[in-house]
């Protein structure tokens, strides 16, 4: 069950970062943070590895995002290899 | 998972997030810790996770993460906030970094190969067939390394072989990299590596990438182009390269040139600058000098006159540059005009573009040139910078010097002075170090494919953290005939099997990354330090100790240049008491922190060139540290952003605006070099009509050992593909995924079509990436290289693309070492 943050750089003009921001809140998997600037905070939850590709790869590629960053990711749930 | 965890991670992701956004803004975030946790929140849950700093372990861009471990195990990865490579955010490749270590398929124990089969052996027994191997002839043995290797890791290595073995054939994977870009910022300063920083594209107006793609490969630093525009700053990025990639996409001029002819725009940009009048007189007056090749073709050729110069320049018209390049004549005026114009500042970037170039170390020079004449230098914002792809090209293969003609700090083996010098610090008998350069790496490779009888004087080459069964050039002329002849013999140090460990005879399973100290020096001269966080798997150990290993098991057989002059270990290290601490024995190795030992001795050797380096300890408190690092009265110690301005440097003479310090002329000048246009070596005909270009990928780090085993990356880009012109598909009937077979003079693969997907390559090119061992396009790829850097050029060669029949045949497979 991976836990990740981004940071979106949202496009300047203002129709399409209302209407990508109306999107985003539409999605359960996503919490939004408050906008700083043209920066938006938001975490990505997802059920698996997969999804969690799929949901980075639809958000990164959201008409209004300019630009997508990874801020933070928690994969202790994920099965790692043993160390020895 | 339980909610209270989870919340508790939703929320340590959200502080992350929003503390990375006000800090990408400029904006205040309040009550947040290193890893972008609240520490209120981390205490209240009692997560357990423990955070350390470390620079990423991927790209040359450096950014650095907050790791963090629970259990022994790498749990989480977080920007790092207090870095300012990356203010707290991290690419794709970035958050994978710790997943990176998690592949099923760790190398756990030495093996040697045996009838044909890898078979598990022990350390003791893998040390000593590496030291009879060295044995057998001293003379003929190699190491060939990495822009990887950490700092400590690139020193003992070049220690071990040039102060140990009297031995230059050492080289880097760097040299298929950046060795081009060396050259050119020695040809024109008389030192090596950027006068600029990252601090230069926050205040640049104009940003030019010469055949560089930093939207993929230096995702984050591109970032900080994307946010000041989206912030409502006007900045101007123009794209030069030879196919659209996704930085054209942002680009509001692109132009497209034919490849190799990059030369040409340079010197139509000068030509313009000087027939306009507006090349900066007073910089070049009381800073420059000009330069051409001499006959003898050495890197500081010869004087010219400034008339000398501008007749050298006179056919470069912007018509005739236009039929050279392929550029129209007015984009050449524009960039000469952004050029003329000093209210601007402009950056250019370049990385492997410019490097892998048969005449690389020519281009290098000429956009220092342009920049150099236009009087575009010296002010934040107004720089060349070049970029390197690997996270310790610069650190460890430039300043340390694990080149084949390099000593550490700038010097050569062929200066009486310079190994005298290092034979006193490493306390060696005089005339230990050979002054005879080395194999650089095409001649070593070559060296070790030839029959001993017929002048190949490699006979066993130890690979360290790189892949050069998938990354040298023309692999049928460099390994095959090794592979083959029952005399050669290849060590591999790795940590995953790739196509270097599939022929090598030896392979020893490497710790990787947090699993071990380290230091990396990024692209913008700054030095980075990490701890050990977590073990490596099964027998994995570190690089350092496995060479210590050996030096240690010859010195007890009796090998003399494992002695210093006064008979002690060539690797002595003692405790706080002054006690010698056994560090080759794996079990002592962290009594002591040998990074910390190795880079103490390394230190004093950084003040010959100015690259001064602050002791270990103030690393392990920063987020890296620019060179040159100067205490200050009050003990601390000060890094410098622009090397060279007298407003930023403390070596810059006093009265000086600008002085470059180490000029070639010894007097403070740098050189403005002319290079002619000539024709490349190879170029498409009739039978190979395509021209071919190589490179990298978003998703997946060089040779793809990492990150080809990371689940989601290897998804998001499988396998390689060849792009092609939609046009060209269309005139040979070939359909989008169809497979087909990419052709030269030297080899072939077979990968499928993508029209339309990353990049766009024009009418009559292709390009493959290169990550996927599957298809190794280097069986394909050309091994000329550059006369100055011995830098190969992957950038361009001639191919022929072929339909395969509906049935096609079985993948060459990776070819398997026969025998032992
Ligand atoms: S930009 Fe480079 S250094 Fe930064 S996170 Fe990505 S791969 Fe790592």
């Amino acid at each position: 069950m991976p836990v990740l943050s981004a940071v979106l750089t949202m496009s300047p003009d203002p129709r399409t970062r209302a209407e990508l921001l109306r999107t985003l809140a539409l999605d359960p998997r996503l919490s939004l943070g408050d906008p700083v600037e043209d920066r938006l905070p938001l975490v990505l939850e997802s059920a698996s590895r997969e999804e969690d590709r799929q949901l980075w790869d639809q958000v990164a590629h959201s008409p209004g995002v300019v630009h997508c960053e990874l801020a933070y990711a928690d994969f202790s749930d994920l099965h790692l290899h043993p160390i020895s | 998972m339980s909610t209270d965890r989870r919340t508790f991670l939703k929320l340590s992701a959200m502080a992350a997030a929003s503390a990375a956004a006000a800090r990408a803004t400029g904006s205040q975030a309040a009550g947040i810790s290193a890893a972008g946790i609240s520490e209120d929140q981390a205490r209240r849950t009692g997560d357990g996770v423990a955070w350390n700093k470390a620079p990423c372990r991927f790209c040359g861009t450096g950014c650095h993460v907050q790791v963090g471990t629970r259990g022994g195990k790498v749990v989480a990865i977080a920007g790092d906030q207090q870095a300012e490579v990356n203010k707290g955010l991290l690419c794709v490749k970035g958050y994978h970094v710790g997943l990176a270590l998690y592949g099923e398929d760790r190398l756990r124990t030495p093996m040697l190969r045996n009838g044909g089969e890898l078979v598990p052996i022990s350390w003791e027994e893998a040390i000593g067939v590496i030291a009879d191997r060295i044995e057998l002839d001293p003379a003929g043995f190699a190491i060939y390394g990495s822009g990887q290797w950490t700092i400590p890791e690139g020193y003992a290595n070049l220690k071990f072989m040039k102060g140990g073995l009297s031995n230059n054939h050492i080289d880097p994977n760097a040299r298929l990299c950046m060795a081009s870009a060396v050259t050119g910022f020695l040809a024109t300063y008389g030192v090596d590596e950027p006068a600029g920083c990252y601090d230069d594209l926050d205040a640049a107006d104009v940003v030019i990438l010469w055949g560089n793609n930093p939207a993929e490969m230096h995702p984050v630093l591109f970032s900080r182009l994307i946010d000041r525009r989206s912030r409502g700053e006007e900045i101007t990025l123009i794209d030069i390269g030879t196919r659209r990639t996704r930085s054209t996409a942002h680009a509001q001029h692109y132009l497209e040139f034919k490849p190799h002819s990059d030369l040409a725009i340079a010197n139509g940009i000068a030509h313009l600058l000087l027939k306009n009048g507006t090349w900066d007189r007073d910089f070049v007056a009381r800073n420059c000098a000009f330069r051409r090749d001499d006959e003898k073709g050495t890197l500081n050729g010869e004087a010219m006159s400034f008339e000398d110069y501008v007749a050298a320049l006179e056919s470069y018209t912007p018509a005739e540059v236009e039929r050279i390049s392929g550029v129209p004549a007015e984009k050449i005026r524009l960039l000469a005009d952004l050029f003329g114009d000093r209210s601007l500042r402009i950056t250019s970037l370049w990385c492997m573009g410019a490097n892998q170039h048969t005449r690389g170390t020519a281009i290098n020079s000429l956009i220092h040139g342009v920049h150099l004449l236009s009087g575009h230098f010296g002010r934040p914002g107004d720089a060349p910078t070049s970029l390197t792809g690997q996270p310790s090209a610069c650190g460890t293969v430039r300043e340390v010097g694990t080149l084949a003609h390099t000593l550490p700090g700038g010097r050569v083996v062929t200066n009486d002075k310079h190994r005298q010098y290092t034979e006193e610090q490493w306390r060696l008998p005089a005339g230990r170090i050979n002054p005879k350069p080395g194999h650089h790496t095409v001649a070593m490779f070559e060296a070790w494919s030839k029959p001993k009888k017929e002048g190949g004087d490699i006979h066993t080459i130890w690979v360290q953290v790189t892949n050069p069964g998938q990354t040298l050039p023309n692999r049928n002329l460099l390994l095959e005939p090794g592979v083959k002849d029952p005399d050669k013999f290849l060590i591999c140090s790795d940590v995953y099997p790739t196509a270097t460990t599939a022929i090598a005879d030896l392979v020893l399973p490497s710790a990787m990354w947090v699993e071990k100290n380290g230091m990396y020096g990024n692209s913008e001269r700054r030095t980075q330090q990490w701890f050990k966080q977590v073990e490596p798997p099964g027998q994995a150990r570190d690089d350092v100790w496995q060479l210590i290993a050996v030096a240690r098991e010859l010195y007890d057989r009796g090998h003399a240049g494992m002695k210093d002059k006064d008979g002690r270990f060539l690797f002595h290290m003692a405790d706080a008491q002054g006690r010698e601490v056994p560090v080759w024995r794996w079990e002592r190795y962290y009594d002591i922190n040998v990074d910390r030992a190795l880079f103490e001795e390394y230190r004093p050797f950084s003040r010959l060139k100015h690259k001064d380096l602050a002791p270990y300890d103030v690393y392990a408190q920063a987020r890296g540290l620019r060179w040159p690092v100067v205490e200050q009265p009050d003990g601390t110690w000060r890094e410098t952003r622009f090397r060279f301005a007298a407003f930023d440097d403390p070596y810059v003479a006093k009265g000086r605006e600008i002085e470059f310090y180490h000029s070639t002329t010894d007097d403070g000048r740098a050189q403005i070099w002319f290079r002619p246009y000539g024709d490349p070596p190879e170029m498409p005909d009739t039978d190979f009509p395509f021209w071919l270009c190589t490179g990298r990928v978003l998703e997946h780090w060089h040779s793809g050992t990492m990150t080809r085993r990371i689940p989601q990356l290897r998804e998001a880009m499988p396998q390689a593909y060849v792009e092609m012109n939609r046009a060209d598909a269309k005139r040979l009937g070939i359909q989008n995924g169809e497979q087909v077979r990419v052709e030269s003079r030297r080899g072939a693969v077979e990968v499928p079509v993508w029209l339309g997907g990353r990049g766009e390559p024009p009418p009559g090119s292709v390009f493959v990436p290169f990550f996927d061992e599957r298809t190794p396009i280097n069986l394909v790829t050309l091994h000329l290289f550059d006369p100055f850097s011995k830098q190969p050029d992957y950038k361009k060669c001639a191919v022929k693309i072929s339909r395969l029949p509906p049935s096609p045949p079985p993948q060459r497979p990776t070819p398997q070492r026969q025998g032992a």
